[in-house]
């Protein structure tokens, strides 16, 4: 008989090991250009665009993140779920007429996109640059939600360091010798588990649990959390501030993550973008079931079913696979975990190959294919390792790690924008300065205030940007004068 | 093709219900606050199925 602890592993590194196979396989049926590796030759149809771009998208910070951040605080996890379902509205307007763009210009990158609209190769290195680093946070969120999968997963059989090694080594070795395709065809399993396993645990669990979801909302009314906890259920004034500015923000950066645009540019045509953002906004209404798993988590914690520090956020943020080993037997706990995992390796893949390619042709303007290859898999190991380190010694809670990064990617929106409605207006260097002022305002919030008035960072280096484009147009409006 | 005018209003109407919040905020009802937040999602997932009834409405009267 195998014990309860081995199950869930066994379960959890089959499915890694069939979906290495199965990437593999499409991997070898790569034809090997550029245009392949980047954007799959633009071929892929609507199922599995959805599937792989719901994937992409959808990872360890909604198995992990989202019910983490409604079991420490509560009610502000709204903002989250919110923000993402507007994007699927500006993403209706805006992604289409990105890829045709891209399609007409023969884009495979966003620097490519800007590297156009400016007329300039220092801007689209601008971007590749920042946008990679930008990127950064939201891999070493990944690695950190992959840690916890296998820690509790595993009734810490595994040591979590060693299991996050193991995974991404294979992720990184895969994602080094795949292309698109290949991230495309494990995007396209994971997005099917991935529904499957939100959806039955965010229905299921607090009827187990508690009898129903009204039962989980008395005991959670009921529930006094411990000191230094900033749980709760009745929002503030504090929570409008936060909801307010990241509906605002959030949204406008939301598809101009370069992994995201680049799953778009993929698209076989306009029609397949366009269903698209209404089919992929069922994955956004799967984050209503995530947000029930992380209160039932509080619930458990509540009754006395559950003993951890649920306020802590290591612990919140493994609520989901908690509620999982406490409700569950192993074979689901397996299961779940295997779609968690497979989640935050299918997105972390499609990062680092995003970031890698950005890195590698709008950094160092290589034209040879074969060197702009080779070149794209050294950095996406690099940009890896980097992630890695990070989230081993400086572990931040997940919702935070995408949040930052979104706060950065949105310095994106006002330059691109202008660009594509009034092209000339904006001079690259002026692009430049108002893009770089606004993230360097964000970094310096973050590091020394966290939030000012709970007001999300993204807006402040937004405002900056924005202070900086005015007086640039201004003074220019002088100068002809 | 959704008309820019078309997009904005859409745009406008999904932040609307944002207004209304702070008076569910002084309500103090868990129920009620938590009821409107989840409504209001799926308020926004609709308006993103209009959009996409309207372009495809617009095509086929184009084609």
């Amino acid at each position: 008989m195998i014990k309860p602890e081995l199950l869930a592993l066994l379960i959890i590194f089959g499915w890694l090991i069939l979906t290495f196979g199965y990437g593999y396989i499409a991997t070898k049926k790569m034809k090997g250009r550029a245009t392949e590796w980047f954007v799959a030759g633009r071929k892929l149809g609507l199922l599995v665009l959805w599937l792989s771009l719901g994937a992409n998208i959808y990872s360890s910070y909604t198995f992990l993140g989202l019910p983490g951040l409604a079991a420490r605080e509560g009610f502000s996890v709204w903002a989250i779920t919110l923000y993402g379902m507007i994007s699927y509205l500006i993403g209706f307007w805006l992604i289409p007429r990105l890829w045709r763009d891209a399609k007409r210009h023969r884009w495979l990158t966003l620097a490519d996109a800007f590297r156009d609209l400016y007329n300039s190769r220092f801007v689209a290195g601008f971007v590749a640059l920042t946008g990679t680093l930008w990127s950064i946070p939201y891999v070493q969120l990944q690695i950190q939600g992959m840690g916890y999968i296998i820690e509790v997963s595993g009734y810490g059989y595994i040591d979590p360091l060693i299991a996050k090694l193991i995974a991404f080594s294979l992720l990184v070795v895969f994602v080094v010798i795949g292309g698109l395709i290949s991230v495309t065809s494990i995007n396209a399993l994971q997005g099917a588990i991935m529904l499957v396993a939100i959806w039955f645990i965010g229905i299921t669990s607090p009827i187990i649990a508690f009898g129903g979801y009204d039962k989980l909302f008395t005991t959670l009314i009921n529930y006094s959390p411990p000191a230094g906890s900033v749980f709760h259920l009745t929002p503030t004034m504090n929570d409008l501030y936060f909801l307010y500015s990241i509906i605002l923000v959030a949204p406008l950066a939301f598809w101009l993550w370069p992994n995201r645009v680049q799953n778009v540019f993929g698209a076989r045509s306009e029609d397949v973008v366009k269903r698209n953002m209404v089919l992929v906004g069922i994955y956004q209404l799967s984050q209503i079931p995530a947000i029930l798993v992380g209160l039932t988590a509080v619930g458990l914690v509540a009754t006395g079913m559950l003993n951890v520090p649920i306020h802590v956020k290591e612990y919140a943020d493994q609520s989901f696979l908690l509620v999982a080993r406490t409700l569950y037997n192993p074979l689901v706990l397996g299961l779940v975990s295997a779609g968690a995992l497979a989640a935050s390796i299918s997105t972390a893949a499609a990062i680092l190959h995003v970031a890698g390619a950005l890195f590698a042709k709008n950094l160092f303007f290589s034209e040879s294919e074969k060197r702009l290859l080779r070149s794209a898999r050294l950095f996406t190991g690099v940009i890896a390792i980097t992630s890695l380190f990070l989230a081993i010694y400086y572990p931040v809670a997940l919702i935070y790690l995408l949040l930052v990064g979104y706060a950065g990617i949105v310095q994106f929106f006002p330059e691109y924008i202008i660009a594509l409605k009034k092209p000339g207006l904006i001079d690259r260097y002026t692009a430049i300065i108002a893009m770089g002022a606004g993230m360097i305002t964000v970094g310096y919030v973050k590091a020394f205030y966290g939030r000012i008035w709970n007001i999300y960072e993204g807006l402040w280096g937004l405002s900056v940007n924005l202070a900086v484009l005015a007086i640039a147009l201004l003074f220019k409006k002088y100068l002809k004068r | 093709m959704v008309s820019f005018k078309g997009q904005l209003l859409l745009l406008i109407l999904a932040y609307i219900p944002g207004i209304l919040l702070p008076r569910i905020i002084n309500l103090g009802n868990v129920v009620v606050s938590w009821f409107f937040m989840g409504t209001w999602v799926v308020y926004v997932f609709i308006l993103l199925i209009i959009a996409y009834a309207i372009d495809r409405g617009r095509r086929s009267r184009i084609d």
